[in-house]
């Protein structure tokens, strides 16, 4: 834990639009892949639309991981965009 | 009709056959994208050539710039990856560089009155480059995890230490969060550089415009031509820590392949 | 088998939907150019890859490190230099005390003999000095003797020729003598 007795400084306006850009890429792809696994699952075993369904909402809990996952590699490391 | 299309700030990302090229049915034409990629990587080689020509003992000035860009990936690749990560460091250089002069070569403004095939393009604004850029990346964390860990690569998906239900969830999330992650950063290279230059293609269209009215509406470009000129200077910067953030996630995930085991 | 086919397997049925969409929309999503693309991405960076692993990173380690081990080298060097320099300026030192405490002996050993040529000299003269001194006085006491026995018999001859002018008789130059003595002595 960090203790902070600074002022808070303002940042760069491109470290707030990069870290929106970031988070929702890390959403997104994880959303993306975990549909895309659960359609061809389904086309696969002709089981519609289970697999989909089960692919958006793990998809969505990955997206998640990756957000956490980027917030702990960025917390060593300088704001990057 | 031509015009109008011009004017759209999709046109720049058009991709327009400059040499009908095809190989076994499958159309390779040297095209705009081609001829800036290629572009930048004669523009590298060039630099390059030039900086170790004369390997000297004191450096002179574009062989410190190109010392300064070793170095500066060289630390990256060691305190990412530790002490594997040296065979590595070859490919993580060449991504940041190509990334690099990729996307400074897009901000480069286009001659005016040349033909739309030679306008300026940005490779890195197409996802299907930047996707197989992160294909490559994790490929070779999948072939060395595996070459490396053996089946111990799986621990990456599966945290020890928990009850036996619960992998039933975690692993498949864990796959899935694995396989998105260069998804997510291709995706976020192309989304910076696509997303840059609409917004520049917008302003300076708006002081085109403007200008073209003449009279006392020409004032009202001064400001959207400040705002091209501060757009232009942020987007260099976006440029340059792009590259930089793709080199870093790349090494954060070769990272991965070399300690899997060890989680 | 990986990811990769998925997704070109993924966008070949999407761009079967809407392969005239695409073309109208975002280029980005307009799947014929992407072996084109892919070609030529692989053509450049591959070449690229090729030159930074064999040739030029290579070049420029090598130049880091050359220097890296140079300046080693110099740093190893100079430190040699410095140790050189601090033996010859403390040799330089010995040899300058030496020479001065050297020179401090040699300027008392001459003081000392010096010292005692003069002493030998002072006492040699003191001592002629002396002898001379003592030969005068001496030669003094006899004159004074001389003097006060000449003025002795002065004295006694002019009684003699006084008494015998007086009584017309010559007393003895012994008498007179003695007379003489009496009345010196008493007075």
């Amino acid at each position: 834990m960090r203790v902070e007795h600074e002022p808070e400084v303002p940042k760069p306006s491109g470290a707030g639009w990069g870290r929106a850009m970031r988070v929702s890429s890390d959403l997104l792809a994880g959303l993306f892949v975990g549909t895309l696994l659960g359609y061809l699952l389904d086309r696969w075993l002709e089981t519609e639309p289970w697999f989909l369904l089960a692919g958006i909402g793990l998809g969505f809990a990955a997206g998640l991981r990756n957000i956490a996952r980027s917030m702990k590699d960025d917390s060593g490391s300088s704001s990057e965009i | 009709m031509i015009d109008i299309r011009a004017a759209g700030p999709m046109e720049q990302f058009e991709i327009l056959p400059i040499i009908a090229l095809d190989f076994a049915g499958v159309d390779i034409s040297f095209t705009n994208s081609s001829l800036w990629m290629v572009i930048a990587t004669s523009a590298i080689v060039l630099f390059f050539f030039l900086a170790t020509r004369r390997a000297a003992l004191i450096p002179g000035r574009v062989q410190s710039a190109v010392e300064v860009l070793y170095e500066f990936v060289s630390d990256l690749v060691r305190d990412t990856i530790g002490a594997d990560g040296r065979k590595f460091f070859p490919y993580v250089f060449t991504l940041f560089i190509f990334i690099l002069a990729a996307n400074l070569f897009g901000l480069v403004p286009s001659i005016p009155g040349t033909p739309a095939e030679i306008h300026t393009f940005t490779p890195t604004s197409h996802l299907i480059v930047t996707l197989a850029l992160a294909m490559v990346t994790i490929s070779i964390v999948l072939i060395y995890g595996f070459w490396k860990n053996g089946l111990k690569f799986f621990k990456l998906f599966a945290p020890s230490g928990l009850p036996i239900y619960m992998y039933a969830l975690i692993v498949p999330i864990e796959i899935i969060s694995f396989l998105s992650r260069p998804i997510s950063l291709a995706v976020r290279l192309f989304a910076n550089m696509f997303a840059g230059h609409i917004i520049l293609k917008l302003f300076a269209g708006f002081v085109v415009s403007l200008l073209s009215a003449g009279g006392a509406v020409m004032l009202f470009g001064i400001a959207p031509f400040l705002g091209a000129v501060a757009v232009t200077a942020l987007e260099f910067l976006v440029a340059a820590l792009q590259a930089y953030v793709f080199a870093v996630l790349t090494c954060i995930y070769l990272s991965d392949a070399a300690h899997a085991a060890d989680h | 088998m990986s990811i990769f086919t998925l997704i070109t397997s993924a966008a070949e049925t999407a761009a079967a939907h809407g392969d005239e969409a695409a073309s109208a929309g975002l280029p980005q999503l307009d799947p014929s150019s992407w072996p084109s693309q892919l070609f030529w991405l692989t053509f450049t960076f591959g070449i690229l890859y090729a030159l930074m692993h064999t040739k030029f990173l290579p070049a420029i380690g090598g130049a880091i490190e050359e220097r890296r081990d140079r300046i080693a080298d110099d740093l190893d060097k100079a430190s040699e230099f410095k140790r050189e320099a601090d033996d010859a300026e403390n040799a330089y030192n010995q040899a300058l005390a030496d020479a001065k405490a050297k020179a401090q002996g040699i300027a008392a050993e001459t003081r000392a003999e010096v010292d005692k040529d003069i002493a030998e000299m002072q006492a040699g003269t003191d001592a002629a000095l002396e002898q001379q001194v003592a030969a005068a006085e001496a030669r003094i006491t006899g004159m004074k003797a001389d003097a006060a026995a000449k003025v002795r018999e002065a004295a006694a001859e002019t009684a003699r020729a006084i008494v015998e002018t007086l009584i017309d008789e010559a007393p003895t130059s012994d008498a007179a003598a003695k007379a003489v003595s009496t009345v010196s002595n008493a007075s």
